[in-house]
């Protein structure tokens, strides 16, 4: 299925997608934005001018304003990161690593917090695995990252094998876990080798036909595929073209490039595994 | 009795956020307010009378945009030539539960707009909780009804937005981002789930603009707004989209541990107004919960839209007859009227 035309047709809607200034928009309009722009850069095979585009909006201090003047959620950055290089990725996620939310309401542990979606809230799941995998790819100054966020989502994860927004418990009752925040939890735990990581590709395989989304399918198709379950990813690429036929995935660029990624070569998938 | 953490928080009346076990989500009171009014009067005006539209609706398989017409016409709902937002809630789908308004509810109130002389109606949602919109559209259904209508969706979590001045000020924060779709002269029409709801007691037309605001700026969850109280976020959050219609989906209702985890309740009923404030008062009267012990529905009485019962003009059936007992949701026990 890699390197099929459905990722060819994937890639020619992708590239009809660019703005003129080189970036992508979260949308059919409007302007380039980070997180589009990154993950595009890094569905087309590490793009020079979404490199440009990032370089040009990063701020002095690693971090992101958006063309409408709004600053980044700080996770941003880490998605840079994996399409940056040299100082620019450095700087992007040290940036990220900096910039963590406030503790999570049931951490045990409150000297590992991870990381949030504002700089205002509490820690997440997603925007801890956006930092977990660019530090893969690009060891951020400070030390101890990458096992502050294994620890924090070895801690996040639902009874269930898989994991959700962060919040396992509320008012006395256990939450599932979701499909895509389980699937990017297990991309960004590449090379992890713990139970609880064989724990969330067991929710993964047995739920991820359950919530039809194109990015959601996209991602499990990558998280499948960096685990070495490739008959699991080969159904869900089937299912992200079913997927693709519809209006509301083809409008979607963070989830079209993430079907890219999905469908091409395995080299596309390097800068998620990083140095290991 | 052992007492459960929530009926502890709900008993102490907590303001400042709860960071134990679970309580991600903060406090549940509105607090008390000293100084000068938190809301610029002049921006807002003061709550005439408002009429509401109480409309019997045993199932969804029946004429409901004719019902829905009927509703709109009662309440002098005046749409023509205006671009038409419709905003649900769908902010998470478990299966087989009443969480979502029913998609056949959202289908039928596009096609009354049309038939009232909207200019054009699209469907947006931005949910709560999952980062993939489609994904929760898909499972609830939405999707697929909406592609049979010829209805566009719009992700309110990823939608083009704005930074918008608040004139309010609850939650202390300055200004919200706002998707663009829902300015520029939109009529936004709140279509909410009639559900009890375990923070705030009810959530209707107002706590549905929760929805409004864009993940992509605020997260999922939309952490910002229960850091910073929940009825106060919902009060700041209504006041600057300020829906123009409100036509609430009690039908099949969600009663007990709402928004996510309650029971169904056949409560049906539908309700329509031009004043979400006026409409969620009557919602809540159609639950069985005295809508005066509502703590965020009073506030926004006080400039939002009207609250006082004697200035709500009740079109269609009584509230009274049609009124079911839902379940209170725990530790909201004290809104039962």
């Amino acid at each position: 299925m890699r390197g099929s035309s459905f990722h060819a047709e994937l890639v020619r809607v992708l590239e009809a997608r660019r703005r003129p200034d080189g970036g992508f928009a979260v949308g059919a309009g409007g302007s380039s934005e980070l997180e589009p722009t990154a993950i595009a850069a890094l569905a087309l095979g590490g793009d020079d001018r979404c490199r440009s585009w990032l370089e040009a909006r990063q701020s002095a201090d690693g971090g992101f304003v958006e063309a409408n003047g709004r600053s980044e959620g700080p996770t941003g950055a880490a998605f840079a990161a994996l399409a940056l290089e040299g100082d620019a990725a450095r700087r992007a996620v040290d940036y990220a690593v900096a910039h963590r939310g406030l503790p999570p309401p049931d951490a045990s542990d409150q000297s590992r917090r991870g990381w949030g979606w504002t700089a205002d809230a509490r820690s997440f799941v997603e925007p801890t695995c956006r930092v977990l995998i660019a530090a893969r790819r690009v060891p951020p100054t400070e030390a101890g990252v990458r096992g502050e966020a294994v620890a924090v989502l070895a801690q996040r994860q639902c009874t269930d094998g898989g994991w959700n927004h962060g919040i396992i418990i509320v008012l006395d009752e256990q939450l599932p876990g979701y499909v895509q925040t389980t699937a990017l939890a297990l991309v960004a735990l590449y090379g992890e080798a713990q139970p609880f990581v064989r724990s969330g590709l067991d929710f993964l395989r047995r739920s991820w036909s359950t919530e039809p989304g194109g990015l959601t399918t996209a991602q499990v198709a990558v998280a499948f595929q960096l685990h070495g379950l490739r008959e699991d990813a080969k159904r869900a690429v089937a299912a992200l073209e079913t997927i693709a036929r519809r209006r509301s995935f083809l409008g979607r660029t963070v989830g079209l490039a993430w079907a890219a990624l999905a469908t091409g070569s395995d080299d596309l998938l390097q800068p998620l595994r990083g140095r290991g | 009795m052992k007492s459960t953490r929530r009926q502890l928080v709900v008993r102490t009346g907590a303001a400042a956020a709860w960071l134990g076990a679970g309580g991600v989500f903060a406090a549940d009171r509105l607090g008390a307010f000293d100084g000068p009014p938190p809301f610029d009067r002049e921006a807002f005006g003061q709550p005439g009378r408002s009429p509401v539209a109480v409309l019997p609706a045993s199932s969804y398989d029946g004429d409901l945009a004719g019902m829905l017409l009927d509703g709109l016409r009662a309440v002098r709902a005046d749409v023509r030539r205006r671009r038409v937002v419709l905003k649900p809630n769908f902010v998470e789908f478990h299966t087989g539960q009443p969480i979502n308004t029913d998609p056949r509810m959202v289908v039928a109130a596009a096609d009354a707009l049309r038939r009232l002389g909207a200019a054009s109606v699209v469907v947006a949602e931005g949910p709560g909780h999952r980062r993939d919109t489609e994904a929760v559209v898909a499972q609830a259904g939405l999707l697929d009804a909406l592609d049979d209508a010829g209805l566009d969706f719009v992700d309110l979590n990823e939608a083009p937005a704005v930074p918008v001045r608040l004139r309010t000020r609850y939650t202390g924060l300055r200004e919200l981002w706002v998707p663009t779709i829902l300015r520029e002269g939109a009529l936004v029409v709140s279509m909410p789930k009639l559900k009890t709801h375990h923070w705030v007691g009810a959530t209707l037309s107002l706590k549905n603009c929760f929805g409004c605001m864009p993940g992509r700026v605020y997260g999922w969850p939309k952490d910002v707004f229960h850091m910073r109280n929940v009825p106060r976020s919902i009060v700041d959050i209504a006041a600057t989209v300020r829906p123009s219609l409100a036509i609430i989906d009690g039908i099949v209702g969600m009663q007990g541990d709402g928004p996510l985890r309650g029971d169904a309740i056949g409560a049906g009923v539908v309700v329509v107004s031009t004043d979400p404030v006026a409409a969620d008062v009557t919602g809540a009267r159609l639950m069985g919960l005295d809508p005066e012990k509502i703590e965020y529905l009073m506030e926004a009485g006080r400039f939002l839209g009207q609250s006082r019962s004697e200035l709500i003009e009740q079109r269609g059936e009584d509230p009274a007859r049609l009124a079911k007992r839902f379940a209170p949701a725990p530790g909201f026990e004290h809104l039962v009227a």
